[in-house]
């Protein structure tokens, strides 16, 4: 049996090695998992943020309609300065909103990318800190067995 | 007019709003982590390299002084200078350290080692000491051992007791001064045992040996002191009976020559002084010329006086002793007297004049008997185990004596026989000096046997004769072998006397038993129990009745010839077993079938006595057997004869 114990150790370094190395590629893989479903967000926070911003525009559209309709029920003619400038307001502000929307989908999203991102060097990370601590593992068993044999 | 929109009726208006959360990578630090665990496993395992290879440093120091350490005690083990021992050993050890320190690295291991080997230095410096002190002791004591040697050798071969005593006191002194030095007390005790009892009995034992008893008993009275009660007492028992064995060996030597041995002239003189001290000597021996003076003056009339050869003495009347116990004093010291004379009338003044003889008293003994009877006037005091000792000796010289006398006789007869052989049996033309040294008792068969080689006739083998001898040699051996052949010699023929002389030197130890054929004594054995059974005895017959010697004759007739026909049977056995010697079983066989009872004509006799043909009545089962065995071969019915012819020839195979 004592003959047997450096291939024994040396059998559960490999195990140990391989573990850890097997261990960190799933944790790597659940990472990447991560990061793919962060980009995946943010193609939905623009994808979002681009049918509010028509929306504003579309609001903003509707209720210079509604200002020039009721201008015109009025008697006061759409080409009235007051009116003008208020239509111009309105179209204004729509676009502000429109743009608003926007900017505030594309930062979501570029959030979601950075932390996607972040993800996947997290994935590296635990991948190549995986191997190294396999190695470390063999080291560890080598030294041993090289303290006790060598 | 209907109100007109306003930017109001958009809602609140909202305000562009950054919700970037920071990206951070929360595990930046992972490979960093594996790369440092690595690290710290390679720290660690560098660190035990070094911890092993300090502490194998601090090993291998250790054993280079532990080594050096033993070496220098190996080498003053067997070192005669001690003095220096513990010098060496501290020079020797300072370098080691220095050697053994070189090969540590680490300094802290280095202090502890010169801790730690202060202790291990220090504990071997005692034990050198030790062995120094030891090796002293030894050295010392070898010294005085050397000594003892030397004076044992001196003492061995010590002149006089006195320097027996002062080497066993010298070396009493050195013992004593070898336990001062430190020698064990109980070997000191042996060997002072060994030097004054075991010397002191050795010197006395060395004198015993060499029959020098009064030197042994001075020497035994001087070391006295010396000897252990018990080493005395043997002493003195063998001493005693060592002088016992001695007195009893002369007073044997001095019976067996004839007597007790007179004293020699030259020593009477002395005997006289010595007994007698105021003994006046006034005439010893005399030359012719004073002899004739003497006569001359009419002193003395003796012309062959005892004082001419110087076997007399003449003393004065000596005061206090009267003649006869001065005469008297002087036998009893073993002084032959032959001439006593109380001469007070003669020309030379009174004196006793004494002559006497060297010689022996008596005449040695003829045998043992004699001897004691001797040996006990002569020791009158001789104890019954004495005396049972000294007729031990007497029958031994007896013995020897004889057989030496016996032995002369033998080869003067046997050289006279060749002699008679080579002259044609002249026995009177032999030298003289031959015929000398045959005994007169065989002087007739001598002649005899020379003329029956003059006359060319063998002697032939008288039945009587041999039947007598034979018998002698089975019953009384010692009694045959004491016979000289030359007696039967011209009374048994040539092969008969050869069996005899065989017989007789078989007895006497001078034939080789295994490959000789089977002996007399053997034979008859066998045969006397069967001849007696058949009547053929000469019990109940006097051979000194002239009606019973023809009887005798005829029965010893019919012995010697069984004897000889079993013989016959037996040499035809050895032909037929070559190297080997028949048991007694063979000869009973043999025997058994020589006396069936056969019939020839109107007579029936045994069957050794059978001569032609005849009918045998061998057992009917051998007879049917042997008889269905020959018919076959012969093609007819074999005759009785033939059918016992067979039968004995059976019991030779």
């Amino acid at each position: 049996m004592a003959q047997a114990a450096p291939f024994i150790m040396l059998a559960g370094a490999g195990l140990s090695a391989g573990g850890s190395i097997l261990g960190a590629n799933a944790q790597a893989k659940d990472l990447r998992s991560q990061a793919d479903q962060l980009d995946m967000m943010a193609g939905n926070e623009r994808a979002t943020s681009q049918r509010q911003a028509m929306e504003e525009r579309r609001q903003a559209g509707l209720l210079v309609s509604t200002g020039v309709a009721r201008a015109a029920a009025s008697g006061a003619g759409a080409d009235d300065p007051t009116v003008v400038n208020l239509l111009a307001n309105i179209s204004g502000e729509g676009e502000y909103r429109a743009l608003t929307a926007l900017y505030n989908g594309e930062e979501q999203a570029r959030s979601d990318e950075a932390q996607a991102n972040a993800r996947r060097t997290e994935a590296k990370n635990v991948k190549t800190a995986g191997i190294i601590k396999g190695v470390s593992s063999i080291l560890s068993t080598g030294s041993s067995l090289a303290g006790r044999y060598g | 007019m209907a109100r007109l929109p306003s930017v109001a009726d958009l809602g609140n208006r909202p305000v562009p709003v950054s919700n970037r959360q920071v990206a951070s990578v929360r595990n930046a630090d992972a490979v960093g982590e594996a790369v440092s665990q690595v690290g710290d496993q390679l720290q660690t395992y560098g660190n035990q390299q070094l911890e092993k290879q300090d502490k194998l440093d601090y090993a291998t120091a250790k054993t280079s002084l532990l080594s050096a350490d033993i070496n220098m005690r190996q080498q003053l083990q067997n070192d005669p200078d001690y003095a220096t021992y513990e010098q060496r050993y501290n020079e020797a050890m300072g370098k080691a350290r220095q050697t053994a320190l070189s090969q540590i690295k680490n300094g802290s291991d280095r202090r502890a080692f010169e801790i730690d080997t202060q202790l291990d230095t220090a504990r071997g410096l005692s034990e050198v000491r030790d062995l120094a002190q030891k090796k002293q002791t030894a050295t010392e004591i070898g010294n005085g051992l050397s000594s003892l040697d030397e004076l044992r050798a001196a003492a061995r071969n010590a002149p006089d007791d006195e320097t027996r005593v002062q080497s066993v006191k010298t070396a009493g002194q050195i013992i004593q001064g070898m336990i001062a030095k430190g020698m064990d007390p109980i070997k000191a005790a042996q060997l002072k045992d060994e030097w004054g009892s075991g010397y002191a009995a050795g010197q006395v034992s060395s004198k015993i040996d060499q029959g020098d008893y009064a030197g042994a008993r001075t020497t035994m009275k001087s070391l006295q002191g010396f000897l252990s009660d018990e080493a005395f007492i043997s002493l003195n028992h063998q001493l005693d009976g060592a002088e016992n064995d001695q007195k009893r060996l002369g007073d044997i030597d001095a019976v067996m020559a004839g007597g007790r041995s007179t004293a020699a002239p030259a020593s009477v003189p002395s005997i006289i002084t010595s007994l007698f001290p105021n003994a006046h000597i006034t005439s010893l021996q005399r030359s012719p010329a004073e002899q004739a003076a003497l006569i001359a003056q009419g002193a003395t009339k003796a012309r062959n006086s005892y004082h001419l050869t110087g076997n007399a003495a003449d003393v004065r009347p000596i005061p206090g002793v009267t003649f006869q116990q001065y005469v008297a004093g002087l036998k009893s010291a073993g002084v032959n007297v032959v001439e006593a004379i109380d001469e007070t009338h003669q020309g030379t003044g009174p004196h006793w004049h004494v002559a006497w003889q060297n010689g022996r008293v008596g005449t040695p003994p003829q045998n043992t008997d004699q001897a004691v009877s001797m040996y006990r006037s002569l020791h009158p005091d001789a104890t019954a185990e004495d005396i049972s000792k000294a007729r031990s000796e007497f029958a031994t010289r007896f013995e020897v004596t004889k057989q030496a006398k016996d032995q002369r006789e033998e080869t003067a007869v046997e050289t006279a026989q060749q002699l008679l052989v080579n002259n044609g049996g002249n026995w009177f033309s032999l030298p003289p000096s031959v015929r000398a040294m045959v005994p007169a008792k065989y002087h007739d068969d001598m002649i005899s046997f020379g003329n029956s080689l003059r006359s060319g006739q063998k002697p032939a083998t008288d039945p009587n004769t041999y039947v007598k001898l034979s018998e002698m040699a089975a019953t009384h051996p010692a009694q045959f072998a004491a016979l000289n052949p030359i007696q039967y010699r011209n009374s048994l023929d040539d092969g008969d006397w050869e069996k005899m002389v065989a017989e007789r030197n078989r007895i006497l130890g001078k034939a080789d038993s295994q490959t000789d054929a089977a002996s007399i004594a053997t034979v008859r054995s066998v045969i006397d129990p069967l001849r007696k059974a058949k009547g053929l005895t000469t019990i109940g017959l006097n051979p000194n009745l002239s009606s019973d010697v023809p009887k005798i004759e005829a029965i010893n007739g019919r012995v010697y010839n069984l004897e000889k026909t079993l013989l016959h049977d037996i040499q035809i056995w050895q032909q037929n077993n070559p190297g080997k010697k028949p048991g007694a079983e063979d000869i009973q066989k043999m025997a058994d079938r020589r006396m069936i009872a056969f019939t020839q004509g109107d007579n029936e006799m045994f069957g050794f006595e059978a001569k032609g043909e005849g009918q045998v009545h061998i057992p009917q089962p051998d007879f049917d057997r042997i008889s269905k065995l020959m018919a076959p071969i012969l093609g007819r019915q074999p005759s009785g004869t033939e059918v016992y012819a067979a039968y004995l020839a059976e019991a030779r195979q």
